[in-house]
């Protein structure tokens, strides 16, 4: 029986896989609507049932029980935050029966971010899982509601990704090397010597760039990172190594190429 | 070490950087930092700890890097004058890295030309 990849994922996400790194983590941003969308993923990537405690810059705070990507409930909130009429929503489970459910939990948060540089998540669980038949207000939803666009949560596999972004850089690289793939691959403007440097270079990289990451101190549970690095001088072109769960790209781009890179990879895998 | 003075000016005048540290990799010691936002000490000594892996950990020991992941981008550039610091921006996951890496290295060119 072949499993979905989408699925399998959220089966990995269900055994409670990358639920670590949300533990106290704090989401940082210059502008509200940046931290709005961050907090918009963090809603939409929870898929175990949850309770997440934001804590927002003078000490605003609010918990929901959230699952499948959902509000089930508001179990805490200041006045701040639920002021007056609207405490009422604390405790209760937020049916869509009422319409206005959505734009409510989308003010309370908003009130919450108001004014705000970071906020700081707490992930604990398990919360209540919501009734299937009476789910709350999903990110989506309150996304809607600020106007904002959420981008897909289910990312592609990285064979999908890898093949974008090879396409799209492919002309630009001098050397490419793919590694973690099957089958393994390598490529470029037909420049050997290019080639061997980038092997050369994933070799004192590490296998596959593993040690590389945990040494750069990524965080745990980062799905995907992109490393460039530039010597100044003899080697006049930018080294690439973009890691996408255990598929590692090496390139060979010149200096010029990297914000058409960034903004490829970006855009691959959906930042 | 103009470059010291003007972190906040760097900071405030590149396109959606949040923090700057400069940073000496030979004593892995935080030198200086500006933060849009209070930021603990313990996030510039994870910066530190960065920019010495990025530059002196890579085969190569390149002069400039980019560190892309989902919650932020890092731009690390050694200063031309002294091999062993280097300027570290902190920016959003979506910033433009290319025009911050030019912001950065336009920073210690000015202190050059002074």
């Amino acid at each position: 029986m072949s499993v979905d990849p989408t699925l399998e994922r959220r089966l990995e996400a269900l055994a409670g896989a990358g639920t670590a790194d949300r533990e106290g983590r704090v989401l940082r941003a210059l502008s509200a609507d940046t931290l709005r969308k961050r907090v918009l993923r963090l809603l939409d990537e929870t898929v175990m049932p949850r309770v997440l405690s934001l804590r927002a810059d003078g000490g605003r705070s609010v918990a929901l029980d959230v699952a499948n990507g959902r509000v089930g409930r508001i179990l805490t909130a200041d006045s701040a935050v639920l002021p007056g009429g609207e405490a009422e929503l604390v405790g209760q489970p937020l049916t869509m029966e009422d319409e206005s459910v959505t734009a409510r939990v989308a003010g309370c948060l908003e009130r919450l971010l108001e004014g705000s540089a970071t906020l700081t998540v707490r992930s604990e669980g398990p919360g209540a899982s919501p009734e299937p038949t009476q789910p709350g207000p999903s990110a989506r939803a309150i996304a809607e509601v600020w106007g904002i666009e959420l981008a897909p949560s289910d990312l592609p596999e990285p064979g999908a990704i890898f093949d974008d972004v090879l396409a799209a850089v492919q002309g630009k690289a001098r050397a490419w090397l793919m590694l973690g793939a099957t089958p393994e691959d390598s490529g470029g403007a037909g420049d050997q010597d290019a080639l061997d440097d980038l092997n050369a270079f994933a070799e004192a990289w590490g296998v596959g760039g593993q040690a590389a990451a945990a040494t750069l101190g990524l965080p745990e549970g980062e799905r995907w990172s992109l490393i460039a690095l530039h010597r100044t001088g003899a080697a006049p072109d930018l080294t690439v190594i973009a890691r996408y769960d255990g598929v590692h790209l090496y390139l060979s781009v010149p200096r010029e190429a990297l914000g058409f890179v960034a903004d490829t990879w970006r855009r691959a895998v959906s930042v | 070490m103009a470059v010291l003075k003007d972190l906040k000016r760097i900071r405030e005048a590149g396109p959606g950087i949040e923090a700057v540290a400069y940073v000496d990799m030979a004593t892995s010691t935080v030198l200086a930092t500006s933060s849009a936002i209070d930021e603990p000490q313990e996030r510039f000594d994870g910066l530190c700890d960065a920019a010495i892996a990025l530059l002196d950990g890579a085969d190569g020991e390149p002069d400039e890097a980019v560190r892309m992941a989902s919650t932020e981008a890092l731009v690390v550039c050694r200063s031309a004058a002294d091999q062993e610091e280097a300027l570290c921006l902190v920016c959003a996951p979506d910033a433009d890295v290319s025009a911050v890496m030019h912001h950065a290295r336009a920073a210690f060119d000015a202190e050059g030309s002074k």
